[in-house]
């Protein structure tokens, strides 16, 4: 994003006046994030498009009341998170990677990210995915998972060092 | 909160590998989804748009009819330009106090005067009168009988204005005297009527319940024309009006049966006064199609009369009654004693079509109107039933009302049921912060994981409203 873009509050302000323009923009600039957030979480592509359509419902629906969020990101991967929680609690799915539902392909370079990342213990693969596909500190990533600063850096630490290991093996 | 990124170089580069590699990743979401949540996105915009416009507008008009000092110098130009408005404004309230001169004096007029000496034109017009009404005016205006307790077997019919303002004068305090005849005649003027303060019934009230109906009459339902079949009584404005008049339709005029038939009259709520001569009430419960008709012009001048008549007048109502009942009727069906009225089929048997909403059949006089409930109010079919309780569920659980909640249990109503609107009322109570709605719907069974029809769990809502309390208590009652 550069400076001269508008950034994610300006545009929700934008649309919750009326604009619907501004949403196209700020859909745009975070759908493939949150998806991939959603996807190598949940394994399930369909799912995963569910949820994120739910999860932009939301942000049209509320979009006059979430004009005071200060930051945007950090609350639409809160609702990501939440409603991927609920999703996966609901169906009692298991997040193992024994439950991975992309076609296994080898020596595709995006089959072997995905497979490592499935993985990942869940906590430090949701901690690791919060942080290089959204983008968020180690504090918002605390907030979102409930958890502490502490917990999140360490989670984050031995998610790359086995993400390390499990590429280093593939690749 | 500040964002902290790798300390090691070792850990960089596993984002670096897996940057690179998700490059390489062609999944993408799907195009549906994209086409949906901005389709979404739009309609919300227009919404709110719209919602917006509307609170504008709303405040606008709520500004504009306030004269302002611009407006009235502007009318005061227009009038300016028509000089011939001034002069026309000065003629009408110039004629409406020469009205006002006119008339008033004779309503402040004491009651004895016009009792003592009644103007002939006053009994020479019902005469004249009734017959047209009768005859002509039948299919749009009902008679009506002013009962008479002091003569049972006389029938005498007081036609009354079909715009008569004769309820006005029901509703009058003015007491009917048993004893004095029948009058009936009334030939005052529909607006003496309608200011007088004696009640049409009032001037021939029945022996004993009808002299008690007319002071009643203001309260008490149109006995007559509920009887009656004719679609005027039900559709009557003014059934309560009507019950003064006693409804008794012992003296079942032509007018009365061809007022039956008359719906026009139906909707007018003038068509309601009325003043019969009527011997008892059970005759005016028989009378089905007949009574009730609303009384033409001249009737209305029954309502006008003082409540006691001289008997110049009751001899007038007498004559008038006579000459209704010979006066064919507009139906064809003579229905002029009371006998024919015994004779005729209870109003209760009326087909439903043409009992009017009152469903006021009988005629006491201080009987309210007896409402249909078939008639008034639709069946409940289980399924509005059950929506109405849920409904009824989710307000006490959004407002926080514990015993509007423990009431809306206590009828079996289904605790995870969706409202009219998709909410769940768990859903709503998280919403607004009611820990103890939460409890009590978790006590009787709530399910913790039934999100409202736009996908919002109850865990979610207590996390938007960020309400650990609730969030614990979910958890305890098997939220997974």
């Amino acid at each position: 994003m550069t400076n001269t873009e508008e950034n994610d509050e300006d545009l929700l302000g934008r649309y919750a006046r009326g604009d619907a323009a501004a949403f196209d923009q700020l859909y745009r600039r975070h759908e493939l994030r949150v998806w991939r957030y959603l996807e190598r979480n949940v394994r399930n592509q369909a799912a995963s498009d569910d949820l994120l359509q739910e999860i932009w419902f939301a942000v049209a629906r509320n979009a006059a009341s979430l004009e005071s969020v200060t930051r945007f990101k950090t609350h639409l991967f809160t609702l990501a998170h939440d409603r991927m929680t609920d999703s996966l609690r609901a169906r009692a799915t298991n997040a193992s990677p024994a439950a991975a539902g992309r076609p296994a392909v080898p020596r595709d370079p995006a089959n072997v990210l995905a497979q490592a990342i499935g993985q990942l213990p869940g906590e430090q693969r949701e901690a690791y995915l919060l942080q290089i596909e959204g983008q968020l500190s180690v504090g918002d990533i605390a907030e979102i998972t409930q958890s502490t600063v502490d917990t999140v850096q360490r989670r984050l630490h031995l998610a790359r060092l086995k993400l390390q290991e499990l590429l280093n093996e593939k690749t | 909160m500040s964002k902290e990124s790798p300390t090691q170089d070792q850990l960089s580069e596993v984002d670096d590998l897996y940057r690179r590699l998700s490059a390489l990743d062609t999944g993408r979401p799907g195009e549906w989804v994209r086409r949906k949540v901005q389709a979404y996105a739009a309609q919300q915009a227009a919404e709110r748009a719209l919602r917006a416009s509307a609170k504008a507008k709303g405040s606008s008009s709520s500004e504009a009819p306030r004269p302002t000092a611009a407006t009235i110098p502007a009318a005061v130009e227009q009038t300016a330009k028509k000089p011939w408005l001034a002069a026309v404004a000065v003629g009408a309230i110039a004629a409406v106090a020469l009205v006002g001169f006119l008339v008033v004096p004779h309503f402040m007029a004491p009651r004895d005067t016009r009792e003592a000496a009644p103007s002939p034109a006053a009994v020479s017009q019902p005469e004249t009168v009734t017959p047209a009404v009768a005859q002509a005016a039948a299919p749009d205006s009902s008679e009506s009988v002013s009962p008479s307790p002091a003569s049972p077997s006389l029938q005498s019919s007081a036609p009354a204005p079909a715009t008569s303002s004769a309820p006005a004068s029901a509703t009058s305090p003015a007491p009917a005297s048993a004893a004095t005849p029948a009058p009936a005649s009334a030939a005052t003027p529909a607006p003496a009527s309608a200011t007088s303060p004696a009640p049409a019934s009032a001037t021939s009230p029945a022996p004993a319940s009808a002299a008690s109906s007319a002071p009643a009459s203001a309260t008490s339902p149109a006995p007559a024309s509920a009887a009656s079949s004719a679609p005027a009584s039900a559709t009557s404005h003014a059934p309560a009006r009507v019950a003064s008049s006693v409804s008794v339709p012992a003296a079942t005029s032509p007018s009365a049966s061809a007022a039956s038939h008359a719906p026009a009259s139906a909707t007018s709520p003038a068509s309601v006064p009325q003043s019969r001569a009527t011997t008892s009430l059970t005759q005016t419960r028989d009378v089905p199609g007949t009574s009730v008709a609303p009384a033409p012009a001249v009737a209305s001048g029954s309502a006008g009369k003082p409540p006691a008549q001289s008997p110049t007048q009751g001899r007038v109502a007498r004559q008038n009654a006579g000459a209704l009942h010979s006066a064919p009727n507009a139906s064809g069906r003579a229905e002029t004693t009371t006998q024919a009225a015994r004779s005729t089929p209870p109003a209760d048997s009326e087909p439903a079509p043409q009992t009017p909403p009152a469903s006021s059949t009988d005629t006491q006089v201080a009987s309210p109107p007896e409402a249909t409930p078939s008639a008034t109010q639709p069946a409940r079919t289980p399924a509005t039933a059950a929506a109405n309780s849920s409904d009824e569920l989710c307000l006490a659980a959004k407002s926080g009302d514990i015993r509007g909640l423990e009431a809306a249990l206590a009828s079996n109503v289904d605790v995870n049921a969706l409202d009219t609107n998709g909410q769940t009322a768990l859903v709503l109570a998280i919403q607004n912060n009611h820990v103890d709605i939460v409890r009590a719907l978790l006590a009787h069974g709530a399910n913790p994981n039934t999100a409202n029809s736009r996908g919002l769990t109850p865990v979610r809502a207590a996390r938007i409203r960020g309400n650990f309390a609730i969030v614990t208590a979910l958890e305890r009652n098997g939220r997974h």
